[in-house]
């Protein structure tokens, strides 16, 4: 047997098949990472709330959010609690603003949502 | 390459990219990650098609024996059951390109069920955290024809991750029990020996260097990985495998290629390179 990779002509053909799909794919990746935040699929921006009209907005410190789908998570877990408008997450400072309408969420399922979420809520502002 | 395997080829590539996949923090594409757990009541998707090149066909080592060709496309689902509990799904489908006279394959190869069960967390910071996970699977019969080992095969491991800035590394470890298996197989885990599997896999986030509100948006990674797998028959292989990684806030995609930098093989072929592109989903 042969250590040596891509040592027959069929699979080096097939080597740069797979490449240019990579090349194509690589595209994507791209096109999807110089997206303006606005135009990033995100559940902040499924939510469809304007900012203003919710009633007010908490503020919530939480850590472990190692990527931008670890902050999806957090997103979908968040608006599942009656009220809440809107999601926005800075991973850098690990910061998650909600804002609601009506009744102010309690730290109670603020806690329970980040919880559920697998990751761990450090401080709630603004209740 | 004749008109029936291209079609076949096509509708695993096709099968491939219409399930779109799943989603995982920071997880590399050949190691699995302990921070992928799905959060509460919720589902990933992952997508993978695989192309493999092997030097010979199983059962025909000869000087100049025919190679073959796999094209693997594996649909990932799992579920968030707890927030550190999640049950997943996998399922292979299978094309086998016969450089000879030998017919080529298209199947289903067998199903696995897996739990994954998060015994340790430390999130240090807002992006940083350190988790541990056990994972349990039991491989099932399901296959068609040649492609199933036509035997229950559970597994055991354990998965680590650290996420730290820019950086991610994962190690992975796990022991497959098999109780059949295949007289001449063609990939690691599939004959009658029992196997180890181990990986280890580094992350490093290209861009953006510092995420803030205006970049929570994606990252792109670059992956490092090496996978290895040792076979209680001796047979061991070790593959390089380099790869680049983009993760929106819905979706990621992936992309992979590995290179055998080790293989004492005496069971079944040695490979000669392998592709991977992958997308996941997270719902």
């Amino acid at each position: 047997m042969s250590n040596t990779p891509l040592r027959n002509p069929r699979a080096a053909s097939l080597a740069v098949t797979f490449s240019t799909i990579l090349a194509l794919l690589s595209g994507c990746a791209t096109n999807g990472s110089t997206q303006t935040p606005s135009a990033e699929p995100s559940a902040s921006t499924s939510a469809q709330s304007s900012p203003g009209t919710g009633d007010g907005t908490v503020t919530l410190v939480v850590h472990g959010m190692g990527c931008p789908l670890c902050a999806n998570n957090v997103d979908k877990q968040l608006l599942k609690i009656a009220g809440v408008r809107r999601v926005d997450v800075n991973l850098g400072s690990g910061s998650v603003k909600v804002q609601y309408a009506g009744a102010a969420p309690t730290k109670a399922q603020l806690a329970k949502a980040v919880a559920d979420s697998g990751y761990t809520l450090v401080k709630v502002e603004g209740i | 390459m004749p008109r029936g395997r291209m079609c076949a080829a096509a509708v695993v590539a096709l099968a491939s990219t219409c399930f779109a996949p799943a989603a995982a923090p920071q997880e590399a594409i050949h190691t699995d990650s302990a921070a992928a757990v799905p959060s509460v009541g919720h589902v990933s998707l992952r997508q993978t098609l695989t192309f493999m090149s092997f030097d010979e066909l199983p059962g025909f080592d000869f000087p100049d024996a025919p190679g073959v060709d796999e094209w693997r496309a594996v649909t990932t689902v799992e579920y968030g059951l707890r927030n550190d509990v999640a049950l997943s799904l996998y399922v292979p489908i299978v094309y086998r390109d016969a450089e000879s006279f030998v017919d080529d394959e298209f199947g289903l190869d067998d199903i696995t069920l897996a739990a994954k069960w998060r015994v340790y967390r430390n999130d240090f910071g807002p992006i940083d955290t350190s988790r541990l996970s056990l994972v349990a699977a039991i491989e099932l019969p399901t296959g068609t024809g040649d492609f199933s080992t036509d035997s229950v095969n559970p597994s055991l491991g354990a998965v680590y991750s650290l996420v730290y800035g820019r950086h991610g590394f994962n190690a992975e470890a796990r022991w497959k029990f098999t109780t059949g298996g295949e007289d001449q197989p063609l990939l690691a885990g599939e004959g009658k020996a029992d196997a180890l599997f181990y990986n280890a896999s580094y992350l490093y986030r290209l861009r953006p260097a510092q995420f803030g509100a205006a970049s929570s948006g994606g990252a792109v990674y670059g992956v490092v990985e090496l996978n290895g797998a040792l076979e209680t028959n001796r047979d061991h292989q070790l593959l390089l495998s380099p790869g680049l990684l983009y993760e929106a806030r819905t979706y990621a995609v992936e992309a992979s290629v590995q290179i055998p930098v080790l293989q004492n093989l005496d069971d079944r072929p040695e490979m000669d390179f392998s592709l991977t592109l992958g997308v996941r989903f997270l719902f």
